[in-house]
């Protein structure tokens, strides 16, 4: 590659040479010889080639906000001078340890280094980490560059994170059912098959220590041990979760997407980690909706994770009122508790808007309150409402189109309320879906 | 006792600054020592310059190197690209031009019945010394102005300190390296040239000195064009190595999430 800085000298050599050799001049001709040699010399000595990089990462899933270290190792065989080493990363990822773009000097002989570094995806998805970038060049810049990509590419999935459910393990007494059906309580109706040991905590029943297991592990706890029971009776919830393309908005971190999904997690990872059934349905995904069959265990919770990991929002062509339908089959047979989780304001009927949202939102809050009033075993059916992020800053000043859209919230929880659900009003941006959850529990005790 | 640590950033343009000070003064120095034997009943030298001429080191030089490097360098902050470079190149030059117009051997304008010294000339190996200095220092001096850059892009992406100040060091060893080779190189070159020129074996109407540095720079000229063209239709080398089939990860999360 012939840079300017080499055609540059090179004009000016020429120069000096034409003009020595027309003037006879040896001085000038000795300015030429300086200037050719220095050039062949640049020239002639080859920049780093023989590249190999090896990279790898210690774990293909993570969550979203861990840090996950992508190790690279760099061998240069050949060549002299400096070399570059860049990873493009995807615009979800940050380097939060080291960094992606590195430059190695290369003298004769073989070099190896570490150019390990560390990232963070703000967001969940299925990433690709795209192959290494290298470029090196011959010292003082006149000529040989060469460029090239290697090693393999990495595939990274990062899964949505969910809240700590530890303030909702000692929330007590939150039940009006024996049945475990309307609850979200640690004092629960057990049945008789043993579960696991575990520390007392306040309001266990003192028949439930293990005096024996206690005795033995002493030294580890400072308090009993107790006997858990598998509780008696499975409790069933079903969670919907609304995907459409109104709900992305707000940063790649922070939308009402992205926290609706932590919602769900959070919800599915308590009751699943008390043995509950748990199916979701997500509409208005890209290409429709995707179903997550019932089932129970952790393998439930991984593949609730993977569905939510690959969920893209698509067009509100698909309402609760037709997911419902979708998923009676499901729904009659479980009759589980229901979870909607949604944007309220987005549903509210506009000027002009024939659409009948509303109606249909209401309607299907009715169907699956009904569900309960047949059976007799279904929970009530609770909506959760992710505000947006405001999108102006108010400043102290009122903001028209954010208290258009809080009073739309408001009509469209009335009418929720009216139909049977129970409302819960989650800002994320003020405060931790785990504390609005147990604020909703306290009031509904 | 701390121990005061300049960035590698300073370390360049204190560099800099002093290599254009010094290539100031070089050509001064040639000036002054040209105008100090000129005739001055027929050269045109400006009066001020003559002036100045006689006491080469004196408050006068000392104003017009500080003065030409501070434009240099006024220049060069205002981000002119590569214009101050040449323009300081440019001075450099007409500055040794009264000195290297009396070593011509071949005088073309005496053939008009013209008589055009400006100056009485130095001994020809001084002024190959000078001339070689000047030019090694505008190398290294374009070569220092981009690692300067080079730095300064590599500390905007982030690039550890350290790691930075060991490329831009090495790199200034390499430059370094090939400045003292080529310029031993055109040394032996001038020196052998000079040897055969007092050889007188042939005939004296030959300039013997001229022919034979001529021919070794003719010869490197060939060189260099050959490099060039190969440099040409070669391009860069992209080197690409097929990856591994994709494969979805199947690897479980080492951590629950708190």
């Amino acid at each position: 590659m012939i840079t300017p800085a080499l055609l540059s000298w090179t004009w000016l050599s020429l120069a000096l040479l034409v003009a020595g050799l027309f003037l006879g001049n040896i001085v000038l001709l000795a300015g030429a010889v300086f200037l050719f040699v220095a050039v062949l010399a640049a020239g002639a000595i080859r920049p780093p080639e023989d590249v190999v990089i090896e990279r790898s990462l210690p774990r293909v899933i993570c969550w979203v906000g861990d840090s996950l270290i992508v190790e690279r190792r760099l061998t240069v065989r050949s060549g002299v001078g400096p070399i570059r080493v860049v990873d493009p990363l995807p615009e979800e990822a940050a380097v939060v340890e080291g960094n992606n773009f590195r430059t190695v000097w290369k003298w004769p002989g073989e070099v190896s280094a570490d150019l390990s570094y560390t990232i963070t995806f703000a967001k969940r998805g299925e990433y690709t980490l795209q192959e290494t970038v290298w470029e090196s060049q011959a010292p003082l810049g006149t000529g040989h560059a060469q460029s090239g990509a290697e090693g393999p590419e990495l595939n990274v999935l990062v899964a949505p994170r969910t809240a700590d459910i530890t303030r909702l393990n000692s929330v007590r007494a939150m039940t009006r059912s024996t049945l475990l059906m309307d609850d979200i309580a640690h004092i629960r109706s057990s049945g008789e098959e043993f579960r696991e040991l575990r520390p007392y905590q306040p309001g266990d029943p003192i028949k439930s220590i293990n005096w024996k297991a206690t005795a033995r592990n002493g030294d580890a706890y400072d308090v009993p041990l107790v006997n858990e029971l598998e509780p008696e009776g499975r409790k069933a919830i079903w969670i919907f979760l609304d995907t459409a393309d109104y709900m992305n908005v707000g940063t790649a971190a922070s939308s009402p997407m992205e926290n609706t999904i932590e919602a769900a997690g959070t919800l599915a990872q308590y009751y699943v980690s008390q043995g509950s059934t748990l199916g979701a349905y997500a509409y208005n995904t890209q290409g429709g909706g995707e179903l997550l069959s019932p089932d129970n265990g952790q393998k439930q919770f991984r593949r609730l994770t993977q569905m939510f990991t690959g969920l893209t929002p698509g067009p509100p062509e698909q309402d609760l009122l037709r997911s419902v339908e979708w998923c009676k089959s499901f729904l009659f047979r479980l009759r589980p508790q229901v979870f909607i989780i949604t944007r309220l304001d987005a549903h509210y009927p506009r000027p002009g808007d024939d659409s009948e949202q509303l109606d249909r939102l209401t309607t299907a809050v009715i169907r699956l309150t009904a569900l309960r009033a047949r059976s007799r075993r279904g929970g009530r059916v609770r909506v959760i409402h992710v505000s947006p992020p405001s999108q102006h800053e108010s400043g102290g000043w009122a903001d028209p189109q954010s208290d258009m859209s809080r009073w739309e919230t408001q009509a469209t929880m009335a009418a929720l309320q009216q139909a049977g659900a129970a409302v819960m009003d989650w800002d994320p941006s003020s405060e931790r879906f785990i504390t609005t959850l147990v604020r909703h529990m306290d009031r509904y005790q | 006792m701390s121990r005061i640590r300049t960035s590698i950033l300073t370390q360049l343009a204190v560099a800099e600054g002093a290599l254009v000070a010094v290539l100031t003064m070089a050509a001064l120095l040639i000036v002054s020592s040209s105008a100090r034997y000129a005739d001055l009943e027929r050269t045109q030298w400006p009066a001020f310059v003559i002036q100045l001429a006689p006491n080469p080191i004196s408050w006068a030089v000392i104003l017009i190197v500080g003065g030409a490097a501070a434009i240099y360098l006024v220049l060069r902050i205002a981000n002119m690209g590569s214009f101050p470079f040449w323009a300081f190149t440019a001075l450099l030059m007409a500055a040794h031009i009264p000195d290297l117009w009396a070593h011509n051997r071949i005088d073309w304008h005496g053939f008009f019945g013209r008589y055009m010294y400006f100056s009485e000339p130095l001994p020809v190996l001084a002024s190959a010394a000078v001339f070689l200095f000047t030019v090694a220092g505008l190398v290294a001096l374009r070569r220092i102005i981009q690692l300067g850059a080079q730095a300064r892009e590599m500390e905007s992406r982030g690039v550890d300190s350290v790691e930075r100040d060991a490329v831009i060091r090495n790199e200034a060893v390499s430059i370094a390296v090939v400045i003292v080779v080529s310029l031993a190189l055109a040394s032996v070159m001038v020196l052998i040239g000079a040897a055969v020129g007092r050889a007188e074996t042939v005939s004296g109407l030959v300039p013997w000195t001229v022919t034979t540095v001529g021919v070794a720079a003719t010869l490197l000229l060939a060189g260099f064009l050959l490099f060039l063209y190969r440099g040409l239709s070669g391009g860069p080398e992209i080197q690409t190595i097929d990856t591994e089939e994709d494969s979805l990860p199947t690897e479980e999360p080492e951590s629950e999430p708190a």
